[in-house]
């Protein structure tokens, strides 16, 4: 069984503390198979990024997010930004936020009235143990709650369909900027 | 649950890292187990022995353990029951020579470290068990809170971790970390190494594979001559077509994909693949494998296969967070890849190929309904408004009449010309056990049950249409007969493939 262990913040009781630690290994995880990817003579010895790497020269794509599960992404900035550039940068920006906060308030209400629903609906048995409700007991709740989100979900749909598909182009205009860009470099 | 490993740890303490999990269960739970329990309270970072449970866990004092019984500590209580978190308690032995590594999240390093060195404020992922658990700090430290003043615990040579376990709720993607990879971020650059795995992801593989295996039984079964090559360009024509279909598809659902543990890894969703280049992908596959069937094979197959491409694309896809009868709409998606097949081969849809799209249609109601039953509450989620959330029971129901109205068609098709009576004859047993689970799944309507009907319909689809192509009714020319034969057990090994492959 291998562990990964990782930190819940608390930057000060990180390493510094433990003077024993320093035959530590630092392993590279940033890429999937790191015995693939490199060679024998580098160590293997990397930054993994649980926060987005800072010198990174393209944008880099986080872990979903624990309630809304959208993937933030950290967009790079590129020196000679263009406007159009700039323009799609932001855009995408926009829609991950709207996205991110829809199914924010979304999931929470979701978790917090299946919650409620639990709560109200739990039944003991003759030993004050409680018993699971049962998925035909909870299908009342998942039915009640798509009924009722029926008109947010509706307008989300169309929303995202407009803004997705309105992303489109800008992608196009900047795949190209940079495409020129890159055979201008080489 | 338990504490029964326990005393295997005398010996072994120091440093092998004895991880003790705990379980704070709600209330009326705790209050039944008041024996078995500890609470420990996060925040205030202390730990309460409901009793004497701490003299089997294992620890540097027993004995002072005991001597705490009962610290009522409701606010802490309450506080995890509105959160309806539950603990286990349990241990696991570490191996002293296994790594752990850390993962400091701020500085974005992961170590490779002994359990000696894991300070607070850390969390551990057990891939064995796909865990992820919090660690309280080693418990010398911990337990200072705890005891009462006169038993401080006095030897740090005694370590042992004690492990604060939330049982997760998996069904929440973002919270089930599965494996550091969800954890990570990465840099979005296009690994071009990997574009065939990602292009193949893209187009699901499988479900286009199953649709290709459809268009290939209908060209095979249908009465006309058998030409090679009309055959491998209509298969590959329908190929690149769902390719795009199903690209287009995930261009449209990123978001919804994102929200279900089944879709959760897809290449869009993971970012893989920027959303521009899975639409080219799509245009590209779209526009070359409609030209192939318009060309190579023929005008009617190149309808057929863009009236599903839009039909999939810009109704299906939308529809399914707009009305229960998406799956209606998603089972004549289904129906159409065997009347291209068969419309390659003859040029023109005769009843045949009705009844082929007939058969396909119908079965897509038990495969997807009994598939979709144990993903109502990720479908609830999503948004998606399937049938088996909406209304179970007529999900079950209609489940159950396709079942009969599959073995009904079944029995028809020497009535149609389209196969001898021997495929009436050996399709019942087939169709009979479908019937038999799918009336199982109307009666009982439990994970069990719809879980053997979703089975048994990959088995079933392919060994049927296999059944089909070895008694079709007329073998096209006559001087084609071996060719065909040929063709058909290389459909039939082709279709044992998907059946395993599934």
């Amino acid at each position: 069984m291998t562990s990964v262990i990782y930190c819940c913040g608390f930057r000060h009781l990180t390493l510094k503390t433990q003077p024993v630690c320093v035959n530590f290994v630092v392993r590279c995880l940033a890429t999937e198979r790191p015995g693939r990817q490199l060679s024998k003579q580098e160590p293997r010895k990397l930054k993994i990024t649980p926060v987005p790497p800072p010198s990174g020269l393209t944008d880099a794509i986080g872990p979903p997010d624990s309630i809304s599960n959208i993937r933030p992404i950290q967009f790079y900035v590129p020196p000679d930004e263009t406007h159009t550039e700039k323009d799609f940068r932001l855009q995408r920006q926009e829609v991950l936020e709207w996205n991110k906060q829809f199914w924010t308030d979304h999931n929470s209400r979701f978790f917090q009235e299946k919650e409620e629903y639990v709560q109200a609906h739990q039944a003991k048995d003759s030993e004050g143990n409680i018993q699971k409700l049962s998925p035909e007991e909870m299908s009342v709740f998942y039915k009640t709650f798509l009924n009722k989100n029926w008109h947010s979900h509706l307008n989300y749909n169309k929303e995202w369909y407009k803004k997705n598909v309105s992303l489109l182009w800008p992608a196009f205009k900047v795949l190209i900027i940079r495409l020129t860009r890159k055979m201008k470099k080489t | 649950m338990s504490t029964c490993s326990l005393s295997r740890q005398t010996a072994t303490l120091t440093w092998t890292g004895q991880f003790v999990y705990r379980w704070l269960a709600t209330e009326e739970v705790q209050a039944s187990r008041e024996h078995t329990l500890r609470w420990w309270s996060r925040k205030s970072c202390k730990c309460f022995f409901a009793t004497k449970a701490a003299a089997t866990t294992t620890s540097p004092a027993p004995e002072s353990a005991e001597e705490v019984p009962h610290v009522e500590n409701n606010s802490c209580v309450t506080n995890h029951v509105t959160k309806n978190v539950e603990y286990i308690m349990r241990t696991v032995d570490i191996e002293k020579h296994e790594p752990l590594t850390l993962h400091f999240k701020k500085s974005g390093q992961l170590i490779d470290i002994k359990a000696s060195h894991i300070s607070e404020n850390t969390s551990l992922f057990l891939q064995g068990n796909r865990g992820m658990y919090h660690l309280d700090k080693l418990s010398s430290s911990s337990m200072s809170g705890v005891f009462p003043a006169h038993s401080v615990v006095k030897s740090p040579s005694s370590y042992s971790l004690t492990v604060f376990e939330a049982r997760p709720d998996r069904s929440n993607p973002g919270s089930n970390i599965e494996s550091v990879h969800d954890v990570e971020w990465r840099d979005q650059k296009l690994e071009p190494k990997k574009l065939f795995l990602y292009y193949k992801m893209l187009s699901k593989a499988r479900l286009t594979g199953l649709v290709v295996i459809t268009t290939m039984a209908g060209y095979g079964i249908s009465p006309g001559a058998f030409d090679l090559s009309v055959f491998v360009l209509s298969s590959l024509g329908t190929c690149l077509t769902s390719c795009a279909a199903n690209s287009i598809n995930q261009f449209f659902e990123v978001p919804y994909d994102s929200q279900m543990n089944r879709t959760k890894n897809r290449v869009l969703v993971k970012g893989l693949l920027s959303p521009l280049h899975s639409v080219g992908f799509a245009a590209v596959s779209s526009i070359s494998g409609l030209c192939i069937l318009y060309y190579g094979v023929n005008p009617v197959v190149a309808g057929l296969g863009a009236f599903n491409l839009g039909l999939y694309t810009l109704i299906y896809t939308p529809l399914k967070r707009i009305s229960v009868i998406n799956t209606w709409v998603g089972s004549l998606v289904g129906a159409i890849p065997p009347m291209m097949g068969w419309a390659a081969c003859t040029g023109g849809l005769e009843p045949g190929a009705f009844l082929l799209a007939g058969i396909l249609y119908s079965w897509q109601f038990p495969h997807f309904n009994a598939l979709s039953w144990n993903l109502r509450p990720d479908y609830s989620r999503a948004g998606y408004r399937m049938m088996s959330v909406v209304d179970p029971s007529l999900c079950q129901s209609v489940a159950l009449r396709h079942c009969i109205l599959l073995t009904g068609m079944c029995l028809a098709a020497p009535l149609l010309g389209v196969t001898s009576w021997m495929f009436a004859a050996d399709s019942l047993p087939l169709n009979m056990y479908l019937c038999y689970l799918g009336w199982r799944f109307y009666r009982k309507g439990d994970s069990n049950s719809s879980r053997k009907l979703f089975r048994f319909t990959l088995i079933h689809i392919p060994a049927l249409l296999l059944l089909m192509g070895i008694s079709k009714a007329s073998f096209g020319g006559q001087n084609k007969e071996d060719k065909d034969n040929k063709i058909n057990e290389e459909f039939g090994e082709t279709a044992a493939v998907a059946v395993e492959s599934s």
